[in-house]
């Protein structure tokens, strides 16, 4: 089940990577320093940049979660799944 | 409760087969200081913190653990799905045998994972001093991986896994410090007792 590589759509799933990793760490700092407001609003940011990305992805390439953008028929379970190996 | 995305926390695109190196990177899919001891121990222990800050870090570290597990079952995955029989003859033969090109829970040696692995005491001194250690654990584990390790396409993410167990490291010790504030002063030991 090997894929052929579209580099749009790894490019695009890659920043999304990348800003929901930033609220990830972000999370976390925040379990522990709940009120510092600095990472509130670098947390808002990522959340807000992730979103766009997300809807755009999703809007062109299939869902990230269950049943966004389900076309007539159950999309979610098409290949890639994220371990598969890409060439 | 969890939901799933369709994504890796951290991207992993491995080119080149290599069953010796899967026969290694699978100790932190199964093994003690491995990514399912580490969410199963966080996950189980935030059910008696006792406070808002160590409920959340636990509830969300434990969580994260269960991304890192899945990237370490994607990389064993990748690096053993195009092997030929001669690779797996030659470095991972023991392992095949018993689950092909399977991913199963196990350390290098074979060793099926064990909840004996962790600890949940209800206590939180004790279970946030469990964490430190294990987060050092798993913090070498990956030096030790990473040492082992010739492949640039394995070493990227293993190395963003190794950085996250300091980042881990870090929080809980806040954690543990928060929770010894709340501590009676006479307890100099910082035993797990509450404030009279």
């Amino acid at each position: 089940m090997n894929q052929t590589i579209n580099y749009e759509k790894e490019e695009l799933l890659y920043q999304i990577a990348a800003w929901d990793f930033r609220k990830t760490d972000l999370a976390l700092f925040l379990d522990t320093h709940p009120h510092d407001m600095q990472a509130i609003m670098l947390f808002e940011e990522a959340k807000y940049k992730s979103t766009m990305l997300r809807n755009m992805y999703e809007s062109n390439y299939g869902p990230l979660v269950h049943g966004t953008n389900c076309p007539n028929y159950w999309n979610w379970i098409e290949s890639p799944w994220p371990w598969e190996v890409h060439r | 409760m969890w939901i799933y995305e369709k994504k890796l926390e951290y991207p992993i695109r491995i080119k080149n087969p290599n069953p010796r190196l899967a026969k290694l990177i699978i100790t932190q899919y199964g093994g003690a200081d491995g990514e399912l001891g580490a969410s199963l121990r966080y996950l189980s222990q935030r059910f008696t913190m006792p406070d808002a800050v160590t409920k959340g870090i636990l509830n969300d570290i434990g969580t994260e653990e269960l991304a890192h597990l899945e990237m370490i079952g994607s990389i064993c995955y990748q690096l053993l799905n195009c092997a030929e029989t001669r690779e797996l003859a030659e470095e991972y033969a023991d392992a095949y045998v018993e689950h092909g090109k399977g991913v199963y829970p196990q350390n290098a040696a074979g060793v099926p994972f064990t909840a004996a692995y962790l600890q949940s005491k209800g206590d939180p001194i004790v279970d946030l001093t469990e964490d430190l250690a294990a987060e050092q654990k798993a913090r070498k584990t990956y030096e030790y991986l990473i040492k082992m390790c010739d492949d640039p396409d394995v070493l990227d993410p293993l190395r963003f896994l190794r950085e996250r167990e300091i980042v881990h490291y870090q929080r809980f010790g806040e954690a543990l410090g928060k929770v010894q504030e709340c501590l009676s002063d006479k307890n100099k030991f910082f035993m797990g007792m509450k404030k009279e």
